[in-house]
């Protein structure tokens, strides 16, 4: 008997060959891509629903404070479809009409340093936990934006005495979305994955607007400047051998100790550096359309007094106390923050039937089936976006489960922890940890 | 990457545009390996036909893409796709190629979790010359003689150091139990 070694290298992981550069030899793509066309434009319908499937990264918020008055309460405007017309991102939710009872229209303006672009706030919703703000952008005869051109947005917090702080995701850029029915008119929505906006006073700022590829620069650029702080305590640390072997072949010196370097990190206050860096790289970068559009915006979207709760489960790692807030469009949880936070996955069950589900890692262990998307829209609430937190001293995590849809907090029935062991899917716990009263 | 994690952002949102793009970006890329796993039995149009499903499976699977892990992603669809078209030509693989399994051995067919930690072992103990040498052949799918011109070599010394290769990896399994000493018999 024999083992192919063909086969063998099925286990190689191609990442860790980034430096070989492979022939490449020519082939018809227009012919590839009539093949491809054909086949994915029939499923079209059947694909629709993976939007299910988008949840994006990890940002950083805090604990959550609770305000509010009743979920039913309904702003009512008129332009509301225009709103939500406007709403095209991975972050939009699924069905957004079934938002419209949350969403407000204040009317605010803009202080403008290039007047042939203008900015409109078409509305904002949100919870304790997020908000959505959606922007129209005009733009005069002369200026030609495009969908390929983003505008980097910092967000700053006025609180009652006057303090100015930045909102993590400050730095952030959005790209425009054409109106399918206006020309020269886009959009930009801005999805804030922070606790506590309710009521706030933000300084939102649309800074130029830039192109891919200058975006790309300037990451590049920001890349450049992070590896030559870490070239710079190499030399400091093991010495020039070691920055050659470094540069050569990327590896670090053996006795590199990562913990030092984070604790290093800290104290020279680099993150600060870097984040400083990115807008002035920005601001000195080349533009393709320039100006700073400016607006002070409050908060002003109706919040509910959630549901709270505690339980302790037994199925993790952390197998201790932990907490939950169920809330209009989103549910939290917080708990030790172990190893395992990969996982972890909730199920929430609604009086309807219908569940939401964390993570279609988990979602896909019990409906493993030809159409998973049909039995997905049929069954289940989706999820426009699942973020998560740390507490300062990294002792607590927090997910949130942002919905697709309003729901009460009393519809939810039941709530089941899963944790996978190990990462096998075969081999998952549950646990039920809340149960409506 | 933030190009690609926008791509993929793009694809997710089952934007045709974004699918086009991919197409345009990485389709020659995944017909290569194809075409290499092929050694010239498929035809130009079983290539296109086996790439344009690579794209199919992405565009099915969009929820699986990583930014910064596209490319390797995209390698290991059109390995998969190439070499199950192949089984049906039945195409052997030379002796050469293979490791020998011993009769002592308790499983039939090494597990997977196996080949990984020792391939894992093996690339580590190459020069980076061998490791490439041996990435492109055995990954890639390249002849002797285009990685002789990849790397401005000789073909001899290509398949010295291929040798060198082989009877490392064969070392591996036979002090895991897995393989026996060919040459001492």
């Amino acid at each position: 008997m024999t083992q192919n070694i063909f086969d063998i290298f099925d286990n190689y992981n191609e990442e860790e060959s980034k430096h070989i550069k492979l022939q490449e030899k020519p082939i018809n793509t227009q012919s590839v891509k009539n093949r491809v066309m054909e086949q994915t434009q029939q499923k079209k319908i059947t694909c629709t629903s993976k939007k299910w499937y988008r949840f994006t990264a990890i940002a950083a918020a805090a604990a959550v404070l609770v305000t509010g008055s009743a979920i039913s309460v309904s702003a009512g405007f008129d332009g509301i479809s225009e709103f939500f017309n406007s709403l095209f991102s991975s972050e939009s939710p699924e069905s957004p009409e079934v938002m419209g009872s949350l969403v407000t229209q204040p009317v605010v303006d803009f202080d403008s340093s290039n007047e042939n672009v203008e900015f409109k706030l078409l509305g904002l919703y949100g919870d304790n936990s997020q908000a959505m703000l959606s922007f129209e952008v005009t733009a005069g005869d002369n200026i030609k934006l495009s969908e390929d051109m983003a505008s980097v947005i910092y967000i700053t917090e006025t609180d009652e005495n006057g303090t100015e702080k930045e909102l993590v995701q400050s730095g952030e850029y959005k790209y425009l979305k054409a109106s399918d029915t206006v020309e020269n008119t886009y959009y930009l929505n801005l999805f804030l994955r922070e606790p506590d906006l309710q009521g706030k006073n933000l300084n939102i700022s649309f800074n130029n607007f830039y192109t891919e590829k200058q975006i790309d620069d300037v990451f590049s650029q920001l890349q450049d400047f992070d590896t030559s702080m870490l070239k710079d305590y190499i030399i400091e640390n093991y010495g020039e051998d070691s920055l050659e072997r470094f540069d050569k072949e990327s590896i670090l010196p053996e006795e590199f100790d990562v913990d030092v370097w984070k604790n290093h990190r800290k104290e020279m206050n680099m993150d600060e550096l870097i984040k400083n860096k990115y807008k002035e790289l920005y601001a000195s970068s080349e533009k393709a359309v320039s100006g700073v559009w400016s607006s002070e915006i409050i908060m002003d979207f109706p919040v509910i007094e959630p549901i709270t709760a505690s339980y302790s489960e037994t199925i993790t790692t952390a197998q201790s106390q932990a907490s939950l807030k169920l809330d209009t469009i989103s549910a939290q949880f917080t708990r030790p923050n172990t190893d395992d936070g990969d996982g972890i996955g909730y199920v929430l069950t609604l009086r309807d039937g219908r569940k939401i589900i964390s993570d279609t890692w988990f979602c896909s262990r019990d409906e493993v089936d030809e159409d998973l998307n049909l039995i997905l829209k049929e069954n289940y609430v989706a999820l426009t976006m699942l973020y998560g937190s740390w507490n300062e001293d990294d002792t607590e995590f927090t997910e949130v489960l942002c919905y697709s849809e309003p729901i009460e907090p009393q519809d939810i029935v039941e709530i089941k922890l899963l944790c996978s062991k190990d990462g096998n899917r075969d081999n998952i716990s549950e646990e039920i940890i809340y149960t409506a009263q | 990457m933030v190009g690609e994690s926008r791509l993929i952002q793009q694809l997710q949102n089952k934007n045709q545009k974004a699918l086009e793009k991919l197409i345009d970006k990485y389709s020659a890329y995944a017909g290569t390996i194809i075409r290499n796993i092929s050694h010239n039995i498929l035809t130009e149009e079983d290539v296109e036909e086996i790439t344009a499903d690579v794209f199919i499976s992405i565009w099915n699977n969009t929820d699986k893409l990583i930014s910064g892990k596209l490319q390797p992603y995209i390698a290991s669809i059109a390995r998969n796709k190439a070499k199950s078209r192949l089984r049906q030509y039945h195409e052997t693989v030379s002796l050469e190629d293979t490791i020998p399994i011993s009769k002592d051995s308790l499983e039939e067919k090494i597990d997977n979790n196996i080949l990984k930690e020792v391939l894992a072992e093996l690339l580590e103990s190459l020069s980076e010359k061998d490791y490439e040498i041996m990435v492109r052949y055995y990954y890639y799918y390249q002849t002797i003689s285009e990685i002789a011109d990849a790397l401005d070599m000789s073909d001899s010394a290509i398949k010295v150091r291929l040798h060198r290769g082989r009877k490392k990896l064969q070392q591996l399994f036979i002090e895991r139990g897995y393989s026996y000493d060919t040459e001492h018999i």
